[in-house]
């Protein structure tokens, strides 16, 4: 009895649902007729979004401002189903053929050319910016649409980017064929077409700059390795004929020309030297030193600089104090800068001295790095200036006053190389105290 | 005594350098540019050649990939001397074979003699 009545409550709902069911079936059919019209709006909108993705991805891939607008012209014949499109560029020489497609044909172009600026309507929306079509309410400028164009409908979209005019886009068809067409969707055609355009002319004036900016810099490149050959050439053959005089037999019998020919070796030294200064930064000022590092001991190098400043110092009447621990551990090192670093912050040390003062250099190993201090008295660096002597071209009072011609360079540079050698520098001084500059290179694993 | 072949277009430089290494008893034949040197590394076979870079007619560069591509030639150390300086220069030289590159304007002739005789001791140790 329980049972029956269970399966005839069941038999009950079962009914219900498919009441339901049917009802809901009549309301989706209803609604299905409504959707018909809207779907075929839809449609519409498609078609739309279709072509503009279309124009969009090739816009944007495609830099040539012509290719551009063929692209457009081609499209909304082609898609919209507009009979002929054209764009109309004041700014367009005489023999350029402006983009067109469909009825509007190259003897369409030329009559478009001739006519359409002389035409009151077309030209003062040309010039305002202003979309104009024959389906305003104004009947006259319609009608000399129509006959201008030889056309039932047309439609013309200024092409602008921001304040920048490209053109006229003129679109020329039937209506009927193209449906609804609304100003609004040529408007953003056209939006996107000028700001492609756009940016294909920024391209093309970026593209000349950098071709003319490559050419400098390889015209840049050979000056200096010209340059440098050019410069150092006479340069060496001084520094030869010098040292080979200064160990001549005749003249080491006669003490006070020995100290001239060892006074001018010392000052071509300081020239080739303040070449490889120059050269070195204008490599820097491009971005890039040039600077190969290779794994070694730097005691050769440290050896190589003294044998090269030894004389000056001498000269100078100075000491030449070495504390160089034998057998450092080595590190990556680019030798040819290396060098040039330290002999910067030797030349330093030796202008920057007091009467018969002296140069002390000292190396060792700490931790994971070699330290190299360059130590001197002297008129010190001021905490102030110390802060600013790495500047290009910086020099302190008190070093305009000890060394009037010092070019500015040398910590700067010394300061690029180091860092190329991933290592790190820095300063201790103060007014009237000594200074010490010191260079830390990191040991190669 | 060793024979060491000069190839260096300023004169003054290559007679310098060539009197240094006569004064420390080497032999020393002299070339202006790439080419003669060339007909006097094939002419002379010298235990070492003293090579400037640029050069010309031929420069140092080229001279390096003849010698290289010489099997029987190869094996002669070449040090080059130059006044370049860029590091991408010299090591193109070093790249093509050359075993030293000295810049001129950063030693004394008679330093350059020194690497001259520490090349040779290399290569006769090795031997």
């Amino acid at each position: 009895m329980e049972k029956t009545q269970k399966y005839q409550a069941l038999i009950e709902h079962i009914s219900d649902l498919e009441g339901q069911v049917t009802k809901l079936n009549q309301e989706l059919n209803v609604a299905n007729k409504k959707d018909e019209h809207n779907r075929q709006v839809a449609e519409r909108q498609q078609l739309q979004l279709k072509t503009l993705q279309t124009v969009s991805s090739i816009l944007f891939a495609n830099l040539d401002s012509r290719k551009i607008f063929q692209l457009l012209c081609d499209t909304l014949v082609g898609e919209q189903g507009w009979s002929g499109a054209c764009v109309v560029d004041a700014k367009l020489p005489k023999v350029s053929v402006p983009a067109h497609a469909g009825s509007i044909n190259a003897a369409g172009v030329d009559h478009i050319k001739d006519y359409a600026l002389t035409n009151t309507y077309f030209r003062e929306a040309y010039y305002s910016n202003n979309a104009i079509s024959t389906l305003s309410d104004n009947q006259k400028m319609s009608l000399s649409l129509r006959s201008l164009f030889n056309a039932p409908e047309v439609m013309a979209m200024p092409l602008i980017y921001g304040e920048l005019q490209f053109g006229m886009l003129v679109v020329c068809g039937d209506l009927k064929q193209v449906g609804n067409q609304s100003l609004d969707f040529l408007a953003v055609l056209c939006e996107q077409v000028a700001r492609a355009v756009h940016f294909s002319h920024n391209y093309s004036h970026l593209e000349q700059q950098n071709v003319k900016l490559r050419q400098l810099d390889d015209i840049k490149n050979s000056f200096i390795s010209i340059t440098s050959h050019q410069l150092r050439t006479p340069l060496s053959i001084v520094k030869w004929i010098l040292s080979v005089l200064s160990t001549d037999q005749k003249i080491l019998e006669l003490p006070e020309q020995a100290k001239l020919i060892s006074q001018a070796y010392d000052s071509n030294e300081r020239l080739i030297h303040v070449v490889n200064d120059l050269l070195n930064v204008s490599r820097i000022q491009e971005g890039r030193l040039s600077c190969t590092l290779q794994k070694g001991s730097i005691n050769d190098v440290i050896t190589d600089v003294w044998g090269s400043t030894y004389s000056l110092i001498e000269n100078m009447g100075m000491k030449y104090i070495l504390e160089i621990e034998d057998d450092l551990p080595e590190v990556g090192f680019d030798r040819i800068l290396l060098k040039e670093a330290l002999r910067n912050l030797i030349d330093n040390a030796v202008d920057y001295n007091e009467e018969k003062g002296f140069v002390k250099i000292k190396a060792y190993a700490l931790e994971n790095k070699v330290y190299i201090v360059i130590t001197n008295p002297g008129p010190g660096i001021s905490r102030e200036d110390q802060k600013k002597i790495y500047d290009q071209f910086f020099r302190s009072e008190g070093a305009i006053r000890q060394q009037p011609s010092g070019n500015g360079l040398g910590l700067y540079l010394t300061k690029a190389i180091i860092k190329e050698h991933k290592g790190d520098m820095f300063c201790e001084s103060d007014c009237d105290k000594e200074t010490s500059f010191t260079i830390t290179l990191p040991i190669s694993k | 005594m060793a024979k060491i072949l000069v190839i260096e277009d300023e004169i003054v430089l290559r007679e310098l350098v060539r009197d240094e290494l006569v004064k420390a008893k080497f032999d020393v034949i002299e070339a202006k540019n790439g080419r003669e040197g060339w007909d006097l590394l094939n002419s002379e076979k010298p235990d070492l050649i003293l090579l400037d870079l640029l050069m010309p007619v031929m420069n140092g560069y080229d001279f390096l990939i003849m010698m290289h591509d010489n099997a029987a030639l190869r094996d002669i150390p070449c040090m080059v001397i130059s006044n370049s300086g860029q590091s991408s220069d010299m090591n193109r030289a070093f790249e093509l074979g050359a075993k030293e590159v000295l810049i001129k304007a950063e030693f004394n002739p008679d330093q350059v003699v020194d690497k001259v005789k520490k090349l040779l001791n290399i290569t006769e140790k090795n031997s």
